[in-house]
């Protein structure tokens, strides 16, 4: 048998070669010294060869880098995960609550500053000798509807409303003039603010005249009861008055006033100012002067626009009803005029005609 | 230095060798390689021997430089 050569010997140690011939070879290479050095020099080189091949699956340790390491380690991805320090989620939620806490403080806020304020205004309005604020906040309390914040207010109310009636003025406001009422605390306090201010520039306004709250045409007891003085209006003024009956406004007569001051000026018989009244009730200002004349009281109502309230009479038919009513009322005489500037007088009081007469001269001048 | 020396041989027998190393019988690698079965066997001694005789030269030179740079 010929000699083995290296490919069968490597097949043969392999176990590739077929059963017989494997055989064959074993019992060759037993019996052949050259084959049996091929066959072991051909062990060797198997065995070499696989410890080299084996040492290229061997990665020496610190060949990849730490963190690709991780991510090249049987080709699967790390999770990513976003962690948020505690540091920074207690700072978040801090901000978050300031923002909500000034949101939500902020108009509380403003609404107590502005009570806080109007209470001041109100109070630093009360102390000036012009106008009693403090019951003006107090009716204005009591004509508000439905406004738990003038609950402090009303609590006086009982005691303002409890004066008497003939204390109080009343007068209707324009409806300009008219504040609002509603029935939060801002409104309340920006009523009474209105009030305040009203009264400050009424007062401004009026010359020779406090404000004042005229009743209606006074009736024709007016002259028999105790007259009024100015003083005591303007201190019983306001208690218990609705705001919507607050405050008057008219303009005074000129001619009447400058009259009357002439006459005062120069003669102690001239007619002396009792009370002056000053009325606006549908555009028609009234001026209810009473003055009183060598013990002798009687009134001069100066309209500035003919009534009209007596369903179409005339001006001709107002002085005859009236002087009839007041003969039959109590002796109690008045006359009428007009004078040139559209002014419609009535001069009443329980004296004679004439009497009325020379007081109306006195007054105005003699009639021409 | 087995890198060296398995790539410093033929493809041929470097293929062959990976795959015998891998498990691969001589008819899978004869198909893989477009070989007959019968020359497989002296392919991967051919291999085996030039694998060897490479990596031991490396080695040598490796010692050689070793010596050179230590002196």
């Amino acid at each position: 048998m010929q000699h083995l050569d290296e490919g069968t010997i490597h097949a043969w140690l392999d176990g590739e070669l077929p059963l017989a011939e494997g055989e064959a070879a074993a019992a060759h290479v037993a019996q052949c010294e050259q084959c049996a050095m091929s066959m072991a020099e051909a062990r060797g080189f198997i065995a070499a060869s696989s410890r080299i091949l084996t040492a290229l699956d061997a990665v020496p340790g610190g060949v990849w880098p730490a963190a690709q390491k991780t991510a090249h380690v049987a080709g699967a991805r790390a999770p990513v995960r976003f962690r948020v320090s505690r540091a920074w989620m207690a700072a978040a939620a801090v901000l978050v609550l300031s923002t909500v806490t000034v949101i939500v403080i902020r108009p509380r806020r403003d609404v107590a500053l502005r009570v806080a304020e109007a209470r001041k205004e109100s109070k630093t309005a009360a102390r000036s000798p012009a106008a009693p604020q403090p019951s003006l906040m107090d009716s204005t309390a009591v004509g508000a509807a439905g406004a738990p914040a003038a609950s402090a207010h009303a609590a006086s109310a009982p005691a303002v409303s409890a004066r008497k009636p003939s204390e109080v003025a009343r007068a209707r406001v324009p409806a300009e003039d008219a504040p609002v009422l509603a029935g939060s605390a801002e409104d309340k306090l920006s009523t009474s603010d209105f009030a305040s201010r009203k009264d400050e520039r009424e007062k401004a306004q009026d010359q020779g005249n406090s404000v004042a709250r005229a009743a209606a045409p006074p009736p024709p007891s007016v002259a028999e009861a105790p007259a009024p003085t100015a003083d005591s209006l303007a201190a019983k003024r306001v208690p218990a008055l609705h705001m919507s009956e607050v405050v008057v406004t008219g303009a005074g007569t000129t001619t009447s006033t400058e009259k009357l001051g002439s006459a005062i000026a120069s003669d102690t018989a001239s007619p002396r100012v009792v009370s002056r009244r000053t009325s606006t009730a549908r555009g028609d200002t009234a001026v209810t002067t009473v003055y009183d004349v060598q013990g002798v009281v009687v009134t001069l109502i100066d309209r500035s626009a003919p009534p009209t309230d007596l369903r179409g009479a005339t001006m001709n038919d107002i002085a005859p009803r009236a002087r009839l009513q007041a003969q039959k009322a109590s002796a109690i005489n008045s006359i009428t005029w007009s004078d040139s500037t559209g002014h419609l007088r009535t001069l009443r009081g329980p004296t004679s005609l004439a009497e009325l007469g020379r007081v109306r001269a006195l007054l105005f001048g003699p009639t021409p | 230095m087995a890198r060296a020396a398995v790539d410093r041989l033929a493809e041929r027998d470097r293929l062959a060798l990976l795959m015998k190393e891998e498990g691969l019988d001589y008819s899978e690698i004869a198909a893989a390689l477009g070989m007959s079965v019968g020359s497989i066997g002296t392919t991967l001694s051919r291999a085996r021997r030039r694998l060897v005789e490479e990596y031991e030269r490396l080695q040598l030179e490796q010692k050689r430089r070793e010596g050179n740079a230590a002196s």
